[in-house]
């Protein structure tokens, strides 16, 4: 095949405005699924993905092409995650790519997500085809998305062709324009042998699958490669070229070329995202540019419910890491949650994804604590730790200063609610740095923000705050000193490790209180009074108090309706598994994650 | 000797609706007492096979208002069934809702227990729930059905309504004994969603109840009615010694019993069925000759086990350990010796004479006990 008809590239678009849609249409149209075949949105395979409309994993799709020069083109879909939580990922798939097919919804336009990604796109020297999808909406309006594209983004949008994907509405004009205005990959074939990772997952039998754009030389099918940044070496199972939902085998990928290549490899951690495939035969002297170690931004305990579930737990995170290297676990214990793993991971929803995923897919019912980022802490002895829980936190007499991590946050939201977002911006610390109108109706916010505000439930407040128009994106920008002390929390007059949050000074007060209005509303009576208090440093700052319950019995038997009494009780049970024994106290779980909830 | 069997026939008319009821029954249906009442012959026909051969020990006509509909209706009913004088056939009746020749007519049929709805004997409490009787009429209807020659009767009480006072209960409780009534069922009250009491207690109309003065109040019950010699049996019934409702007992040691009517329910061959709660459906499909069975539940032997230590708990008996190990070839303290530890030290259980019973504590909150061994 002559790299000129071979076309790599990836669908950027903000949640929501069609992105998996599209795939499913471009995949239908080149005849590589019967529409009995296609259903829906083939391209996300996990449960969660479909349920949320989101993408985790990056995936990969070769559709062939006859345009209307009687030409047939390969078409190589690269699909990217569809969260801020992956930009990495994305940034990797992006750079497999030749060129971008930009979809923005005609009725809602420019957001901030499409923005960040085409930041990225153009940073990796994309060729940007911009799609006005949703098209057929009633408030519509893609002559004014057009024109918001060219201004905002400052790329050419007069040729973008207006679609919609749902109900399969100038889906051809896309891939006649993909072959017309995207490049085909620079033929490097005659160098030596570079392949660029863009995923990989776990195969039980095949093993380890790299997913991976050639960018230079050729990899053959009898070869042995070297991952470059990990420093492994595999002989080659097999090669080939990829479709949905399968693998067609080859002799071998060529300089401009998807694929796929499977080697006996035990471990995803071998095959990280961003490194480099060479070969022995004909090995690079440098890897290709841009690899990054994951870097865990939140962290939380999980704890099995039923603490003899340990191992069970232990088995599902190692399974889900091996399709997940940036997920990152290590035992730890509470005093009052017994043993379990902290976890580390790229975001918000990456961690909120792997709780699911262990609940659903292991049946494991779970315990989690609430998240923290990595504190600073620079002991008076001039010892620098770095904190992700807040029982590590040393005493208080040996901590000179604490750091924090700020985030670059980009809001864009419509004008209306400018007042709304700058307000709570402001009550979660944001220092504002820049606003600019892209329109007369939309603004964009730039803010630094503290991270540990961001987790704490920021992106469902931005949402209430703004009818649900506001968008954000966010990455980290750096550590700052911060005045941050440490909540505990006191159930019957014993600290419960697990409850304890590190909070700024300027909110402790506040949160303290929510915290134990909250558990007080969370935690069932008792035979006996149980205090709740929220202290600092040993100074109660708060106290609520859960009555005692006298009386919990059914009186009466209605003409021998035993299964009403059995269902009261059976709730009850439900009720009871839900809950964790602290000391003398029953609390449920979602109370040990009540401390994101503070604020609404 | 036949295997015996129990009776439930509900009966979801009502005269009036009472504040604090969720349950099926409904006022101002007259018009379909004579249509349910065919329905109710039906069904009682439909169950051929499960009657024959044995012997029945006890009838319950529970409500609803039972003495609301004509005693011609309640004697059909019970012309359906072939049962021995020493039958228990009760029948449950409300003050205001039944004439002197009533009771003379039950007796006549063979019913030989009366179950007073009472709830209370202070008029102001009797507004609260919403009784159309009052104190006077309740006195009166008592004094009738002994003068009919019925010894054997049961008053219900309720305690912990809103409003309800230690010293009204009191003087309730003081009422029953004066009247010599042998058995007396004295239920705390639940509010149940769907009530009009539900409804008042959310708007603020009505108080929250107490639940220590409740408790106040279900202790009282204990040692004021053991004195006139009315001992506890099970959580919510007390009685002269021989005068324990067969019926009700029946229900804790899981015999079988078929329920006819509206929403009734079963418990045959360790199976449990309930009945339609729609009055339409329940007329249509025994139109049809048709069981209006509207749950089926085979139990397993788990749920015959926990169902087991549930009921008897709520006994004064309790389980005895050896009862229970000869009856499912298991080791009662043996399997449960993790909870039965957990129990006793938190004081709900206790043990005497290879019994385990609910302590004074265990019965105040039951369910908590229960739900250990679901």
């Amino acid at each position: 095949m002559k790299k000129e008809r071979i076309r790599n590239f990836c669908i950027i678009a903000h949640i929501d405005h069609g992105k998996s849609t599209l795939a499913d249409r471009l995949i239908e149209n080149t005849g590589l699924l019967t529409s009995r075949e296609m259903y829906d949105q083939v391209l996300d395979n996990m449960d969660i993905e479909k349920e949320r409309g989101i993408t985790i994993k990056s995936q990969a799709v070769r559709m062939v092409y006859k345009a209307k020069d009687n030409k047939e083109y390969i078409l190589n879909l690269i699909d990217t995650p569809g969260h801020v939580d992956f930009s990495y990922e994305v940034s990797r798939s992006l750079a497999a790519c030749d060129g971008a097919v930009l979809v923005v919804d005609a009725a809602q336009g420019v957001e901030a997500q499409t923005l960040a990604n085409v930041y990225m796109a153009l940073d990796n020297n994309l060729e940007i085809l911009p799609v006005i999808n949703k098209i057929d909406l009633q408030a519509a309006r893609p002559e004014h998305v057009i024109e918001e594209i060219e201004n905002i983004i400052g790329i050419e949008a007069r040729h973008a062709p207006l679609i919609s994907a749902k109900n399969r509405i100038n889906i051809e004009e896309v891939l006649e324009k993909i072959t017309q205005y995207l490049p085909p990959p620079e033929d490097h074939s005659d160098m030596p042998a570079r392949a660029l990772i863009f995923d990989s997952k776990f195969d039980a039998y095949k093993g380890v699958i790299i997913f991976c754009r050639v960018m230079d030389g050729i990899i053959k099918q009898d070869d042995t490669i070297y991952l470059m940044n990990t420093e492994k070496e595999y002989d080659i199972v097999e090669i080939g070229y990829l479709k949905p939902g399968g693998f067609i085998p080859a002799t071998e990928l060529t300089s401009g070329e998807v694929g796929y290549i499977t080697a006996s490899i035990k471990n995803v951690e071998d095959t990280r995202v961003g490194d480099t495939v060479t070969t022995i035969q004909n090995k690079a002297k440098q890897p290709l540019p841009g690899y990054k170690e994951a870097v865990s931004m939140v962290f939380c305990g999980i704890y099995p419910a039923d603490g003899s579930k340990y191992n069970v737990l232990k088995d599902a995170l190692m399974k889900l890491k091996l399709n997940d290297a940036a997920l990152m676990f290590e035992p730890e214990s509470s005093a009052a949650l017994g043993f379990g793993f902290r976890c580390g991971f790229l975001g918000l929803l990456h961690m909120e994804i792997i709780q699911e995923r262990v609940e659903r897919e292991f049946d494991l019912d779970i315990i989690t604590t609430a998240p923290s980022v990595i504190y600073k802490v620079i002991k008076t002895n001039k010892e620098v730790l770095q904190v992700d829980n807040p029982t590590n936190l040393p005493p208080l007499s040996e901590i000179d200063y604490m750091e924090e991590p700020i985030a670059k946050a980009i809001i864009i939201v419509p004008t209306e609610y400018v007042g709304n977002i700058m307000e709570l911006c402001q009550d979660r610390r944001g220092n504002f740095i820049h606003m600019e109108y892209l329109d007369e109706n939309r603004a964009k916010l730039d803010y630094e923000i503290p991270l540990n505000e961001i987790i704490y439930d920021f992106f469902d407040a931005l949402k209430s705050r703004s009818k649900g128009y506001a968008s954000l994106d966010y990455e980290v920008l750096k550590y700052q000193r911060s005045k941050l002390v440490k909540m505990d929390i006191l159930l019957n007059l014993e600290v419960i490790d697990a409850l304890s949050f590190i909070v700024h000074e300027s909110k402790a007060y506040t949160r303290g209180r929510r915290m134990a209005e909250k558990l007080k509303d969370q935690i069932p009576r008792h035979q006996f009074e149980i205090p709740i208090q929220a202290a600092i440093g040993g100074k109660i700052i708060a106290r609520e108090t859960v009555r005692a319950y006298r009386k919990d019995v059914i009186a009466k038997c209605y003409g021998g309706d035993i299964s009403r009494k059995k269902k009261l009780l059976e709730k009850q049970k439900e009720g009871k598994k839900r809950m964790r024994q602290l000391g003398s106290v029953e609390v449920p779980q979602e109370a040990f994650m009540s401390v994101l909830k503070l604020d609404s | 000797m036949e295997k015996k069997l129990r009776i439930y026939i509900h009966i979801p008319f009502c005269k009036s609706k009472c504040n604090y009821c969720d349950f099926n029954s409904f006022a101002g249906m007259d018009h379909m007492f004579k249509p349910y009442f065919k329905s109710l012959i039906s069904e009682i026909a439909l169950y051929a096979n499960e009657l024959r051969g044995r012997r029945i020990d006890s009838i319950f006509i529970g409500g609803g208002t039972p003495s609301h509909v004509n005693y011609e209706y309640i004697g059909s009913i019970l012309d359906c069934f072939k049962f021995e004088k020493d039958c228990e056939v009760t029948i449950e009746v409300n003050p205001g809702a039944i004439a002197f020749h009533n009771f003379m007519q039950y007796k006549k049929m063979g019913i030989n227990r009366i179950s007073f709805g009472i709830q209370s004997f202070s008029d102001r409490v009797l507004m609260y729930m919403g009784r159309i009787h009052n104190r006077a009429s309740a006195i009166n209807n008592i004094h009738e059905c002994k003068a009919a020659g019925f010894d054997n009767i049961n008053a219900d009480l309720i305690f912990g309504y809103p409003k309800q006072t230690y010293e009204h209960y009191d003087e309730s409780l003081n009422i029953i004994k004066s009247l010599e009534i042998p058995h007396v069922s004295c239920y705390s009250l639940s509010i149940e969603e769907n009530t009009l009491l539900y409804n008042m207690v959310r708007k603020g109309v009505m108080p929250y109840p107490d639940e220590k003065l409740d408790r106040d109040m279900y202790h009282l019950s204990i040692k004021s009615l053991q004195k006139a010699g009315i001992y506890q049996y099970e959580i919510s019934n007390f009685a002269k010694p021989g005068f324990e409702c067969r019926h009700n007992i029946g229900y804790w040691h899981r015999d079988e019993y078929l329920g006819f009517g509206l929403s009734a329910h079963s418990l045959y061959n360790e199976y449990r069925y309930s009945n339609t709660s729609e009055m339409h459906e329940y007329i249509t499909l025994l139109d049809k000759y048709e069981k209006p069975v509207k749950e089926v539940g085979k139990l397993s032997k788990e749920e015959i086990i926990s169902e087991y230590i549930i009921l008897r708990l709520r006994m004064n008996e309790g389980i005895h350990v050896n009862t229970f190990n000869n009856l499912f070839s298991d080791d009662f303290e043996l399997r449960y010796s993790e909870k039965i530890d957990i129990l006793m030290k938190k004081g709900l259980i206790d043990k005497s004479d290879d019994s385990y019973f609910l302590t004074m504590l265990g019965m105040d909150v039951a369910n908590k006990v229960f739900v250990e061994f679901i």
